[in-house]
């Protein structure tokens, strides 16, 4: 190799390394397993063996993990996200669901769908350390970026609990559509989906003021853009996504993805969205700004991915 | 009396449609059929002639609920399923409906069946897929029938004798 070649080889390794590469961590319940994919290379990297129907995931940078939910035997892996393996299994019973990290990160919330229980676990110790009572079916779960909120839809009495993050106490209970399911929160506002009721409740947890928009058939996951104009909403009975305008609130675009959609996540600086296709056995990715559908890439088995399930590096 | 009997009934209803196990299941067939695209179709599409090539089903009720089209089987086996037809889209040659409730020991069933063009202009494929959960919602122990085993093979069994019965019909015409 000439010094001209390897001059140019260390220049292309060391721009590679400073771009963002956008990793997904893809559950899929049919192969019990995690897909890692390399999202702009368009290829799967590493595929772990995880539990038995896996649905959730969170992802820790601060800690270098991610947790995975098992709904079918009531585990939490967590995933090194430097060796990509699992580490650790962490026992919880019941039917583990929605995950989603606190704001600080030193903990992780879990849903038990079918015990009305929210399993804390820290990611320091990576044990359980507390577990409190809450609404019927937890679901979906996202903190705000302040640290003051947890945010639980509870899909078999149709309402969304905030509770305070800190003191893990009941703040406000409010009534939303039929089955809420996936949830989303950004500056102000908190984005819920309604499975039945083909809608999505927006909440602004200043005013409490709640407005519903209607989205296509059985909608399940929701991420807004990083200004909070537009969301986008997974129909799983449609294979599409819905484009929602904030500001005309209704929806502008339908967007073609894989075979029941579910879970959704957006890369914030590539404007990417993610899709994991259920039916499809594969993510759709999605041009944010030109709200346009790029390509797919194959997966695991039946991939849901419920939660932030993207990693940027 | 009556009263108690309808309550009963609309606990039961709601207990089988909207809980659900944590993971849905999934059936999807397909079968090649020597006939065109649009003959198929149009055996397909008919919402009410449903007992025509499912050999399962042995009678049909066809009635409009408002805005809804539902029709109600009678079960080889004698029990009685209510379906919402969800959608027809012609273009893409596809039909969506969905279980309202009845004896299949499925929750939250969708399904769809899409007609696409096979090889040559006289023949079809026909996929037929179902996203649906087993009907009991808690943890385990799961009750015998309403685990996802039992929900799978409801299903199977219904795709499995239709396919063939609608080939056979679609080909006879």
């Amino acid at each position: 190799m000439t010094y001209k070649n390897l001059f140019l080889l260390i220049l292309y390794l060391s721009l590679n390394a400073c771009s963002s590469l956008p990793i997904a961590y893809i559950t899929n319940q049919g192969s019990n397993t995690v897909s890692v994919v390399d999202i702009k290379n368009r290829k799967i990297t590493h595929e772990i063996p995880v539990g038995n129907g896996p649905v959730g995931v969170a992802i820790s940078l601060k800690q270098n993990y991610g947790f995975i939910t098992n709904a079918n035997d009531g585990s939490v892996d967590v995933l090194d996200l430097y060796q990509n393996k699992i580490v650790k299994k962490i026992i919880i019973g019941g039917t583990p669901v929605g995950i989603t990290k606190s704001t600080d990160e030193r903990y992780i919330f879990v849903s038990d769908w079918f015990n009305n229980k929210i399993i804390i676990i820290e990611t320091k110790s990576l044990s359980v350390i507390k577990k409190i009572k809450v609404g019927k079916s937890p679901s979906g779960m996202i903190c705000d970026d302040q640290g003051k909120y947890l945010f639980i839809s509870n899909r078999d009495e149709n309402t969304v609990e905030i509770y305070n993050q800190s003191s893990l106490s009941l703040f406000k209970k409010i009534k939303v559509g039929k089955h809420p399911y996936g949830v989303f929160f950004r500056k102000n506002l908190l984005f819920v989906v309604n499975v039945l009721d083909d809608s999505i409740s927006i909440i602004d947890i200043n005013t409490f003021n709640i407005e519903t928009i209607k989205v296509g058939d059985h909608p399940y996951g929701v991420v807004s853009d990083i200004k909070n104009e537009f969301i986008f909403v997974t129909n799983t009975q449609d294979d599409d996504i819905s484009v929602i305008d904030l500001i005309q609130k209704k929806e502008i675009k339908k967007i073609k993805v894989g075979g029941n959609p579910e879970g959704i996540d957006i890369d914030e600086r590539n404007h990417l969205l993610v899709i994991s296709n259920w039916r499809s056995d594969s993510i759709s990715i999605i041009d944010v700004i030109k709200q346009e559908y790029l390509y797919d890439v194959k997966t695991g088995k039946q991939s849901r991915s419920f939660g932030q399930f993207i990693k940027i590096e | 009396m009556k009263k108690i009997i309808i309550g009963i009934f609309l606990t039961f209803v709601s207990f089988s449609v909207f809980a659900h196990g944590p993971s849905p299941q999934k059936v999807e067939k397909s079968i090649t059929i020597n006939a065109s695209p649009d003959k198929v179709w149009a055996i397909v599409k008919d919402f009410g002639s449903f007992q025509k090539w499912e050999p399962l089903v042995t009678d049909i009720k066809l009635e409009k609920k408002g805005e809804d089209t539902l029709r109600t089987l009678t079960l080889k086996s004698g029990g009685k399923v209510i379906e919402r037809l969800k959608g027809i889209d012609e273009e893409a040659m596809k039909l969506k409906y969905e279980i309202i409730e009845g004896a299949v020991p499925v929750a939250d069933y969708n399904s769809f069946i899409v007609v696409s063009k096979g090889s040559n202009p006289n023949e079809s494929n026909v996929t037929w897929v179902g996203r649906f959960y087993r009907v009991y919602k808690l943890n385990p122990p799961i009750p015998a029938g309403q685990d996802d085993e039992s929900a799978l093979k409801a299903v199977n069994e219904i795709y499995d004798a239709g396919l063939p019965a609608l080939k056979k019909l679609a080909e006879s015409k």
